[in-house]
């Protein structure tokens, strides 16, 4: 099996990627750390033509965390301009039609929570909602490439490491070996949209993150 | 890890079974009518001694009331409140998930999944225990697949839970 990985070098993407070759599999493996920044149009163009002939894309590097800041929304900052978003949007096209083709997409738990007033994590949230409403365009139509839209709670890669401690972190690995395990049982079954987290956790609602933030 | 099942004669049912006593753990079925509100109510008193409620079988309600799964589903929810070590799987048909006019099949199917859908999403979205999974799925079909789907998810229910599996068949896949 071929498999692509964005953010190959830290984190999720690491662990996928090792657990990969340790089966023997191919892993092209893209990271910003070694020079491909999917923020970049001719680096994403890069990525997709080089691999049109993998499996599976694992798109898992968010690439736009530098562009978060966390006191407010940032000028700079422009809805769509998300190289996770447009590098899926990308494959997708690429492969439509291609039932033998697979998609595992990074998503984000904080998609399903109603937290917009809280600023910090407005434009990471609008990042993470703008790929999965692809993604539900796409596997709506139900024509391929099957796609899963993976959404996870928050894990101790160094992309977390600019969040508000408040937020309660998961392993890597913990989530990294059900990625491993759907990639595996792809054949047989494939799940198009995922929710995980960490059981038992003391999570935040609204009015308690606003609490925090100071906002009430 | 102990596991209530509230049946376990469909193929599926059975599978899991065979697959969690396997698996070393420690297996009690309910066999619980879902027509009768007692049954029902009987269910809940393994609570205490049980880590997983797999909530597994579907049974159209013959009165007005609340289908039977809903009901343990309320059961257990109520029970378990609060409590984040405790576990609840409802096993929920694909047809909640597709809009009704794209929908062939039984009406009053549908409807009873589209509203225990609602009613367990609602659950789902504030932060506190149980932790609850709805599992949407066909339950007639890809039983080896379903059944080490579900063994890892219980095997990793530690340290993480999916509140939601969309568990589709891959695209191609038409056997």
């Amino acid at each position: 099996m071929k498999i692509v990985i964005t953010g190959h070098k830290t984190g999720l993407g690491e662990y996928v990627s090792d657990a990969m070759i340790a089966q023997g599999h191919t892993v092209k493996g893209y990271s910003r750390s070694t020079g491909y920044d999917i923020n970049d149009a001719d680096v994403r163009d890069t990525i997709l033509l080089e691999n049109l002939d993998a499996d599976v894309f694992f798109n898992n590097a968010y690439g736009r965390m530098a562009n978060i800041d966390f006191e407010d929304q940032p000028t700079h900052w422009k809805r769509g301009e998300n190289g996770q978003l447009k590098l899926l949007e990308q494959f997708c096209d690429a492969w439509k039609g291609r039932t033998d083709k697979y998609i595992l997409h990074s998503g984000s738990k904080i998609v399903y929570k109603n937290i917009q007033k809280v600023k910090q994590v407005k434009t990471y949230r609008i990042d993470k909602m703008d790929c999965t409403a692809l993604i539900k365009t796409y596997t709506d139509i139900g024509l391929g490439p099957n796609i899963c839209d993976f959404s996870m709670g928050m894990f101790d890669t160094p992309m977390a490491d600019v969040w508000p401690d408040y937020f309660i972190r998961g392993k890597v690995e913990d989530y990294g070996k059900t990625m491993v395990m759907f990639i595996n049982n792809k054949e047989s079954i494939w799940p198009k949209e995922v929710v995980f987290d960490n059981p038992g956790r003391v999570e935040f609602g609204p009015v308690e993150l606003a609490k925090r933030e100071g906002w009430l | 890890m102990k596991i209530l099942m509230i049946d376990d004669t469909t193929t599926l049912n059975m599978a899991l079974k065979d697959a969690f006593i396997q698996k070393g753990w420690a297996v009690t079925v309910a066999n619980t009518d879902l027509n009768d509100s007692q049954s029902i109510l009987d269910a809940g008193k393994y609570a205490d001694d049980v880590d997983i409620c797999l909530n597994n079988m579907y049974t159209p309600s013959n009165t007005q009331e609340k289908h039977g799964q809903a009901r343990i589903s309320d059961i257990f929810l109520d029970k378990w409140d609060l409590n984040s070590v405790k576990y609840i799987i409802n096993m929920i048909d694909m047809s909640a998930l597709i809009k009704a006019e794209d929908y062939e099949g039984d009406k009053q199917y549908r409807l009873d999944n589209v509203m225990f859908n609602a009613m367990t999403t609602v659950f789902n979205a504030r932060a506190d225990g149980p932790n609850v999974c709805n599992a949407y799925m066909d339950r007639d079909n890809m039983i080896e697949a379903h059944v080490k789907l579900f063994c890892h998810v219980i095997e990793n229910s530690i340290q993480v839970w999916p509140s939601q599996l969309v568990l589709n068949k891959p695209l191609g896949d038409i056997a």
